[in-house]
């Protein structure tokens, strides 16, 4: 049983025109393993991160099928797809799109908050990841007095507060200093590896992707294993 | 607290962007409807229970009934009637022999023991007697016609004829007294006569009967007319259904005017909530990617409207009620600045609780609705297109 499993999956867009469809992807199979982790890269505009976002169930195939755990995604209604989001995934983006009205412990908690845990529970995980990603002394900051670095240490952190079976960074250091940018990666890699989750980067930095236990490149709308 | 719940409470006032300005003004437009609604309800309010009571004045008793097939001392009997009698009443013209000139007025009959109840005894003060086959004339139209005593006037009558709807009909009659009244329903332009003469000349189409009640109006004429099926029973708003009908149109219409502003208001709401959603949209896309479903996004949208919407009918609720209650110091207030002289004019404004709760209810439904409005947009955008547009 794989985490997250793509089969023959397709995804075309109208095009901008009205007229015929423009291909993204093109009979995409791909297997995550459990605990592994896993880089797709390739150029810009060649679809990694929508590829990310069908994989994640935030879009859905034009064509194919989207298993987590075996269920299949596209049969699930918005409420059972929500769940499935809330309990199995947790996503990075390269924006990393926190509640600015939240703290950064707020921010955190807020998956769980989602899934019905108490505030109790919610605040001790919270808390324990905020503590290892180094941002004891943050957790009352707004994301605006926190830097790019540290916004994005509390989206991995809110990323991980449900135990998700799979992480989904889409170009987590993408809009990051090289400094940061490095201590970020160190940080997902460590703190994925600590807690076994499996993980799905999409990226164009090769050295950050050369980490990964697999890594794909999509090309012409297709995935080829590059490193295995 | 549910997480829907403190998001919503959380986004409500937020300071962020300048958020906390819009929710302000949303909440300030909300407020200043509300002080409008309550304070012109309670003025009109105020404004048409002095005309009430003054019209009431003019057509005093409190149920008049045609048709009825009791007498008067059976109708006494039903609970709540203190007082029943039959009375005549029409328009008739008086003219003064020698001068020629003439005054219409309105001929009220009353049968001798009628005008010993109280309630008229009390304010009806006679110069004489009300003789049988006598006029008594209020004291101005004695001294405007310069009548005496004795005097032998014409007055002339419409009566229904034989061939024609009415025909007029003069007859001669002694003024046997004057009189001077406090109550208004028997003004200066009263005349009193006999009930046994008036129907001698008139005949019984005239004929009504009046009541006096000792306890509530419309639940004693729900007994007579159970009492009495055929009865053509009026209550005071009925048999002036025309000064009433004129009043309560005129509240309506100042509610629609309300309605209207309010409705601008609305459309503000619903265009502040658009843009206060539009910049949440990022927001929104996240909580989904998080777990939160499309109804768990729309309930924070729809609450963050009705808590905006609620903190505007509280703060407008207590403003109004406060400024209804010194509503004179307001008057006098607009009075100094416009040099005008509303507060002179004397009226006690109020809204009763009903009518409170009703106004609040309904702006509270219909911010609901453009709220909904403002959010609908929300059911229709896909996570991916907010996502891929902050990504791109």
């Amino acid at each position: 049983m794989y985490p997250i499993e793509l089969k023959q999956v397709t995804k075309s867009f109208k095009n901008a025109s009205g007229e015929g469809d423009l291909l993204i992807l093109n009979s995409i199979d791909l297997c995550l393993l459990p605990g592994k982790s896993t880089a797709i890269i390739g150029k810009s505009g060649t679809g990694k991160s929508t590829l990310l976002q069908i994989a994640g169930g935030l879009d859905a195939p034009t064509s194919g099928t989207v298993l987590c755990n075996e269920t299949d995604l596209g049969s699930l209604s918005d409420s059972k797809k929500s769940l499935i989001r809330n309990r199995n995934m947790g996503f990075v983006f390269q924006n990393n799109m926190l509640l600015e009205d939240f703290t950064a412990l707020e921010n955190v908690m807020i998956p769980a908050m989602i899934g019905g845990s108490s505030k109790k529970q919610c605040a001790d995980r919270a808390l324990q990841l905020l503590d290892k990603l180094g941002l004891s002394d943050r957790l009352d900051h707004l994301p605006g007095q926190l830097s790019g670095g540290e916004k994005q240490r509390v989206a991995i952190c809110r990323a991980l507060m449900n135990n998700p079976d799979v992480v989904f960074a889409d170009e987590p250091t993408g809009s990051l200093d090289e400094e940061n940018a490095r201590e970020v990666e160190n940080m997902l890699f460590d703190i994925v590896s600590s807690e076994k989750r499996t993980l799905l980067l999409v990226t164009h930095n090769i050295d950050f992707a050369n980490r990964c236990d697999m890594v794909y490149r999509l090309r012409n709308r297709t995935l080829t294993l590059e490193k295995s | 607290m549910s997480f829907r719940f403190k998001v919503s409470s959380r986004y409500s006032f937020s300071k962020i962007r300048g958020q906390r300005t819009a929710a302000v003004m949303i909440t300030l437009g909300i407020a200043a409807g509300i002080i409008a609604m309550i304070m012109v309800s309670s003025i009109m309010n105020g404004l048409q229970g002095a005309q009430i009571d003054r019209l009431r004045n003019l057509e005093s008793y409190d149920i008049v009934i045609d048709n009825s097939s009791l007498s008067p001392s059976q109708l006494e009997d039903i609970k709540g009637v203190d007082k029943a009698f039959s009375y005549g009443e029409t328009s008739v013209l008086i003219t003064d022999r020698t001068s020629s000139r003439s005054v219409s007025v309105r001929l009220r009959a009353f049968s001798p023991d009628t005008l010993q109840y109280p309630r008229l005894k009390n304010n009806l003060v006679f110069a004489g007697r009300l003789s049988s086959n006598g006029l008594a004339l209020s004291t101005p139209i004695i001294s405007n016609l310069r009548f005496l005593k004795g005097d032998n006037i014409e007055i002339t009558f419409l009566r229904q004829g034989k061939k024609t709807a009415v025909v007029p009909y003069t007859a001669d009659m002694e003024v046997s007294t004057a009189y001077a009244s406090t109550l208004r329903s028997f003004s200066d332009t009263t005349a009193l006569t006999d009930l046994d003469t008036f129907i001698e000349i008139m005949g019984n189409k005239d004929i009504h009967t009046g009541i006096y009640c000792s306890s509530s109006v419309s639940k004693t004429a729900a007994l007579i007319k159970q009492a009495d099926p055929g009865a053509v029973v009026m209550q005071w708003p009925e048999y002036n259904k025309t000064i009433y009908s004129a009043l309560m149109l005129e509240k309506a219409m100042v509610y629609v005017f309300l309605s209207f502003i309010f409705l601008i208001i609305c459309v503000n709401l619903k265009n502040s909530t658009g843009r206060l959603i539009d910049s949440r949209k990022q927001e929104g896309a996240m909580l989904r990617a998080l777990g939160a479903t499309r109804k768990d996004i729309n309930f924070i949208f729809m609450a963050q409207g009705i808590i905006l919407c609620l903190a505007g009918e509280a703060i407008g609720a207590i403003l109004g009620l406060l400024a209804v209650r010194n509503i004179q110091k307001i008057l006098v207030a607009v009075d100094a600045v416009a040099h005008t002289s509303i507060s002179s004019f004397p009226f006690e404004a109020y809204i009763s609780t009903g009518e409170t709760c009703g106004i609040l209810t309904g702006v509270l439904l219909i911010a609901i609705l453009f709220t909904y409005l403002g959010c609908r947009r929300t059911y229709k955008t896909e996570i991916m297109e907010v996502i891929f547009n902050v990504s791109d």
